[in-house]
């Protein structure tokens, strides 16, 4: 059975319009699979990759990082008192690392033999978020896994000793610790 | 003289006297679009750790860090509210939904519509969609133990203005009107400042004072020589 030329458009018509629904359905499915991906992507975490040079080295767990300016004095009682903590062994199988943006803000505290000290003003981009000091923990992913503000009436004692916890740091050495803490 | 940023970003220099006590600077701003209608109040940071210590004890708490702040959710234990808490160096901006938190791709939404950037002045929370959004009903406000100061724009605060005119003084207009309080506290404070509020209108500001008064019994309270340092001395601009 022949069929007429009108018939024969018309069936040629649906076939189109099928066609046609069934692209923008795929298009659709695309699109929210895509609006998902990117509600993902900025729900998550920001990832941010610290640099090779401030990740931990030599077995450490979580590299210390103090942003630190020449002239604010919380600066220089944050790093004197981390400069304490690491010299009283309290921030074993830590790396702790001052960051300064220049040699003349590096020139104003008083230099430390235990603590390695940077003043780039490349890694200081990376690492400074608008303000200081600020104490961040950079694990073997160069991931910033806390980042805290110091303030003036931070409890600086505290925010030492919570460091290690922050860091994922659990070996014995932490309970061995606490005596000498508390004597 | 004291600089702040207004939560839009505007820039507000204000001159206030002496006797209205040395405050402390808090803000609000609303930004809506097509999806999305929020408040945001912006305080000196530390406040949004009494969250889960006195509004919501037990809150669960969710963090997201973001370069040079933090985004806070917190969630009631009942799941009765919940609130989204921007904590920069400087300040927190804050957003309650009123009920349980939002679902993650409307909060995802909400966390990259917002753009904060704190600053020892002031936080400002700008939409990262301008075309698609509008920021209005913007206030700065000074809280101290002897004033409430509230700041908008000559755009905002027009239409809260009396229709009569006021006290002309340097180019500023002065009005006082009456404080809403109920009847015991109406009779303790008759005739004296604490039953007005002064509105202090400049070509680019209006300033709304209201005057507290004093938590203990002998206290000495505010006389007329504080109206007047209000009326003379209360100097404001908006600008942006």
């Amino acid at each position: 059975m022949a069929i007429s030329v009108s018939t024969a458009l018309a069936l040629l018509a649906l076939a189109v319009a099928v066609f046609a629904l069934l692209a923008v359905g795929g298009v659709y499915g695309r699109l929210k699979q895509a609006e998902r991906a990117l509600a993902d992507m900025t729900f998550g975490e920001i990832a941010s990759s610290m640099p090779e040079e401030l990740r931990p080295r030599d077995g450490a767990a979580a590299t210390v990082v103090l942003t630190l300016d020449g002239e604010c004095p919380t600066c220089h009682q944050l790093a004197a008192a981390v400069d304490a903590a690491v010299s009283d062994g309290v921030m074993t199988g830590l790396r702790v690392v001052r960051m300064f943006a220049t040699e003349e803000s590096r020139g104003r505290h008083t230099p430390s033999d235990l603590v390695e000290t940077y003043a780039d003003p490349d890694l200081w981009t990376a690492v400074y978020e608008g303000y200081t000091p600020t104490v961040s923990i950079v694990d073997r992913n160069g991931r910033v896994v806390h980042r805290r503000f110091v303030y003036p009436d931070t409890d600086l004692g505290a925010l030492v000793r919570d460091l290690r916890a922050r860091a994922g740091v659990t070996d014995h050495s932490a309970s061995l610790l606490v005596p000498q803490e508390t004597s | 003289m004291v600089v702040r940023t207004a939560p839009d970003g505007a820039r507000v220099a204000a001159e206030l006297p002496d006797q209205l006590g040395a405050p402390k600077w808090y803000g609000i701003t609303r930004i809506a679009g097509a999806r999305i209608q929020r408040d945001f109040h912006v305080a000196p940071v530390g406040q949004y750790r009494l969250i889960p210590q006195k509004l919501m004890p037990g809150a669960s708490d969710r963090v997201f860090q973001r370069r040079g702040h933090d985004i806070i959710l917190y969630e009631a234990a009942d799941r009765s509210d919940s609130c989204l808490v921007w904590v920069g160096p400087h300040h927190e901006a804050t957003t309650w939904f009123g009920g349980p938190a939002p679902r993650p791709d409307l909060l995802s939404t909400l966390m990259g519509l917002v753009r904060f950037e704190d600053s020892p002045q002031g936080a400002r929370l700008a939409s990262t969609s301008p075309s698609m959004t509008q920021q209005y009903g913007t206030a700065v406000s000074a809280w101290s133990d002897r004033s409430v100061v509230t700041i908008r724009s000559a755009a905002e605060g027009a239409s809260s203005l009396p229709d009569w005119q006021g006290l002309a003084r340097d180019g500023r207009e002065v009005w006082r009107r009456a404080v809403e309080m109920d009847d015991a506290p109406r009779s303790r404070y008759a005739g004296t400042p604490y039953e007005w509020r002064y509105v202090v209108a400049s070509a680019t500001a209006v300033t709304e004072v209201v005057l507290r008064p004093p938590d203990q019994a002998g206290a000495s309270m505010a006389g007329e020589e504080t109206v007047a340092a209000v009326v003379d001395g209360v100097r404001v601009s908006w600008t942006g």
